[in-house]
């Protein structure tokens, strides 16, 4: 399973990266930006996005719009990243059309599990 | 407002009634009230004064009136007398026939002639026809040789005097004096024969000396010669004694004649000094004898006396002092209703100065203050009402209280408190903070409405919202590298640890979770405060409560070795699964960590009437009495090294207090210093299981 990391924060991308690929034994490709996402999605065409709500420029909801928009992209699963724990704000996120929620600061070790999980859910 | 509902109104009222109503300026001093009291007394002195000097006046006219006629009378019945001594006179020549002067001298000395002052003569005296005259002078010369009727002249019919007394002054020249030849006696004379009655004479020199009138009456005997008797009264021995005590007060004259005239001065009783001018004078006739005479009386100097006089001033005297005396009393008076004047305007100045700071205040205040009417008209407003709500020119007296805050008319009542919104003139919402309260004005009721804007406090917390959550999502995106990098290096898949670094490793992973689950605390009880969540509510088993709790603390506890033992009767509670447990577990966290190593937790849970109860029983210090109630506040530890010794950031509890008030429940603790707690809480019980 292709997994695309998308956040602004490298050591960020860094850890998921390690955790996805090291521990949950999956594929990742990062992006640093909503914009690059798009490419990048076009490109490898990711089984699922795991995308920054808080981004500089294109943020986490606009990503999502243009994954959406473009016909490419637009049935590959979003879930979000995000470091807001507030309740109506993951709330929020699901009604734009995410997969799920996965708050920051995760466990290393269970995020590849819980990305699966939400997965399935679905 | 006052909650007291009588005094409060009136005291608005008052304010309100009185806003901008200049106080008044003081009377006056009333200083002309006692010189008009003056006056009047001075005015009413003088007419008194006045008043006295006519009595007086009339007093003293009246009794002058009275002394002239005293003496007027005296005179009066001193002729009437002599009338009478005439008649008597001429009763005794009737009878005599014709008296001879012996007898006639034996008559008069009978009537002693010196007690009837003022008759110098009393005489007889005998008609002769002009032609018996030389036989009559003849046989009068027998008893009285020298006699001769004279003056000399040819005369028709002569009445010479025959008889007289006295006769002591030896002047002889009366005898055979013809009295008819005199024009004065002569006119006198015929009438009193012509009337039968006694007549007095005009003026006459007598033969006596000194001037004197006489009195005539006619003899006519039955038988014998005709003649008259008469008196000559010489004027000054006439009035010389009468009415002594009157007569030493007045100068009495006398005229022949009512009216005086120098001509007919009869008498001249004026003595030394002089009457003034202007002294008291009166003319009273006496008619006697067919005659008027005037006697003019005149208040000699001193006739009105001392003591009398005195009177106008004692009136004068004690009139001013009455009215200075009331003058003094009405300055008094006009002196204190002036200070009490002055105290009046005191006050008002004072309770203006009051008022003034009172309006000061209420209109300096933040908070807009408006009154309204039951029919929610506003009645007044201050200042800051007028700013709030207000643009240049508008004024909100008479507008709706609903036009400002657009509430419900029926929620606009006392005890109202809450946030709402305001309109400006202009339209524009803004929030307010808003509490009416209700009272009573002149019977009416009144309702106040506190504004409060609440724009900027609203700006503050939606700044201080997004300060905690900007915080906190700072916070976590590092804390997410750190915790990741350390799970990662625990977990083994990025090579083994040397058993230093993996303990170390462990410290470093145990205390980002503290760190992180500080950082959830304090965002959990932003949203609690803010009212940010839902809860998810739905029948949870207790059991079910309880096991995932134990899941969770399972680890800690084993760790300090603490034993957990449960006590469950099942029930059902109306709630959401995840905040209860995050309740539950925090109760228990904290048991756990407040419990000497190996000790014993106790958690029990079962139904309590319609309450689910949970209690958390432990051995530890206990919270002592006065803390009991303030460890449910937020950031509160019972002592603060707590917070480092046993981690946690003493939201906990207060987090938990939150949330179960959310479910409608209770929180709270029961415990004996040194004995350890019970930390409880009670929440209803799902619908269909209760009783």
């Amino acid at each position: 399973m292709k997994v695309l990391v998308v956040d602004d924060e490298a050591d960020i991308r860094r850890i998921a990266q390690l955790a996805l690929t090291r521990i949950g034994g999956l594929e990742v490709v990062e992006a640093r930006s909503g914009a690059e996402a798009l490419a990048v999605a076009r490109a490898v065409a990711p089984d699922v996005v795991l995308l920054d709500v808080m981004m500089p420029g294109m943020d986490g909801p606009e990503t999502l719009q243009a994954l959406r928009a473009d016909a490419a992209t637009a049935a590959i699963p979003v879930v979000f990243l995000t470091a807001k724990a507030l309740e109506t704000e993951q709330q929020r996120l699901l009604a734009l059309g995410a997969a799920g929620v996965l708050v920051k600061p995760f466990d290393p070790l269970k995020l590849a599990a819980e990305l699966r999980a939400v997965l399935e859910r679905r | 407002m006052s909650p007291d509902p009588l005094d409060a109104p009136a005291d608005f009222g008052r304010l309100s009634g009185q806003l901008g109503v200049p106080a008044r300026e003081p009377q006056p001093r009333p200083l002309w009230i006692p010189f008009l009291v003056l006056a009047i007394g001075a005015a009413l002195t003088l007419t008194g004064v006045a008043a006295s000097r006519a009595s007086l006046e009339r007093a003293r006219q009246a009794r002058f009136l009275a002394e002239a006629e005293t003496v007027r009378d005296a005179l009066e019945e001193r002729l009437h007398a002599y009338e009478e001594t005439l008649a008597g006179a001429r009763a005794f020549a009737v009878a005599q026939r014709s008296p001879n002067a012996e007898t006639w001298r034996d008559f008069a000395r009978s009537l002693a002639l010196s007690t009837r002052p003022g008759i110098v003569r009393l005489g007889y005296a005998q008609w002769v026809e002009r032609p018996e005259r030389p036989a009559f002078e003849r046989s009068q010369r027998r008893s009285q040789p020298q006699f001769a009727i004279h003056p000399a002249g040819d005369r028709e019919r002569y009445l010479p005097v025959l008889h007289f007394e006295p006769t002591a002054d030896g002047r002889e020249s009366s005898l055979g004096f013809d009295l008819a030849s005199s024009p004065e006696r002569g006119e006198a004379i015929e009438r009193s024969r012509r009337l039968d009655r006694a007549t007095l004479s005009e003026r006459v020199e007598l033969l006596q000396g000194g001037t004197g009138i006489v009195m005539f009456l006619p003899v006519r005997p039955a038988l014998g010669p005709e003649g008259v008797v008469y008196a000559s009264l010489r004027t000054a021995d006439l009035v010389r004694g009468v009415a002594p005590g009157a007569a030493a007060r007045l100068d009495v004259e006398l005229f022949d004649g009512a009216e005086p005239a120098a001509a007919d001065l009869l008498y001249d009783g004026r003595g030394s000094p002089p009457p003034a001018p202007d002294a008291r004078q009166v003319v009273l006739p006496i008619t006697r004898a067919g005659r008027t005479l005037g006697v003019r009386l005149t208040a000699r100097q001193g006739f009105d006396g001392g003591a009398a006089s005195r009177e106008p001033w004692l009136v004068l005297a004690a009139g001013l002092l009455v009215s200075t005396l009331g003058a003094a009393i009405a300055w008094s008076a006009a002196s204190t209703w002036a200070r009490a004047h002055q105290l009046a305007a005191r006050f008002a100045r004072d309770a203006s100065r009051n008022e003034e700071r009172v309006r000061t205040v209420v209109d300096n205040v933040a908070e807009g203050i408006v009154t309204f009417d039951t029919g929610g008209a506003i009645g007044w407003a201050n200042a800051a009402a007028e700013r709030l709500f207000g643009s240049a020119g508008t004024a909100l007296v008479g507008r709706s209280i609903e036009e400002l805050v657009p509430v419900a008319r029926g929620d606009l009542r006392d005890g109202f408190r809450n946030e709402a919104f305001g309109r400006r003139a202009d339209g524009a919402l803004f929030p307010v903070e808003l509490s009416v309260s209700q009272m009573r004005a002149e019977d009416q009721p009144l309702f106040v409405a506190v504004v409060r804007d609440a724009t900027e406090r609203r700006e503050v917390e939606r700044m201080k919202d997004e300060f905690v959550s900007t915080v906190s999502h700072e916070l976590r995106t590092p804390l997410t590298s750190i915790r990741g990098s350390l799970g990662l290096l625990r977990s083994g898949v990025l090579g083994d640890l040397p058993a230093d670094a993996a303990e170390a490793v462990a410290i470093a992973e145990r205390n980002s979770e503290r760190l992180l689950s500080l950082i959830n605390d304090i965002l959990d009880v932003e949203r609690l405060r803010a009212g940010e969540f839902e809860l998810a509510r739905a029948p949870v088993a207790a059991s079910a409560l309880v096991a995932a709790a134990l899941d969770s603390i399972r680890p800690v506890a084993d760790g300090r070795g603490v034993r957990i033992e449960t006590s469950l009767r099942e029930a059902e509670v109306d709630g959401d699964r995840r905040r209860l447990g995050q309740v539950l577990v925090n109760l228990l966290s904290n048991a756990v960590k407040f419990s000497p190593e190996g000790g014993t937790v106790r958690l029990e849970a079962g139904p309590e009437g319609a309450d689910v109860v949970f209690r958390v029983i432990d051995r530890g210090r206990g919270v002592p009495a006065e803390h009991q109630a303030a460890i449910f506040e937020r950031f509160r530890q019972v002592e603060a090294s707590d917070s480092r010794e046993r981690g946690g950031s003493g939201l906990g509890l207060a987090i938990c207090k939150a949330l179960v008030e959310r479910h409608g429940g209770t929180i709270g603790v029961d415990s004996v210093p040194g004995a350890g707690s019970t930390f409880w809480f009670r929440v209803p019980r799902a619908a269909e299981e209760q009783p």
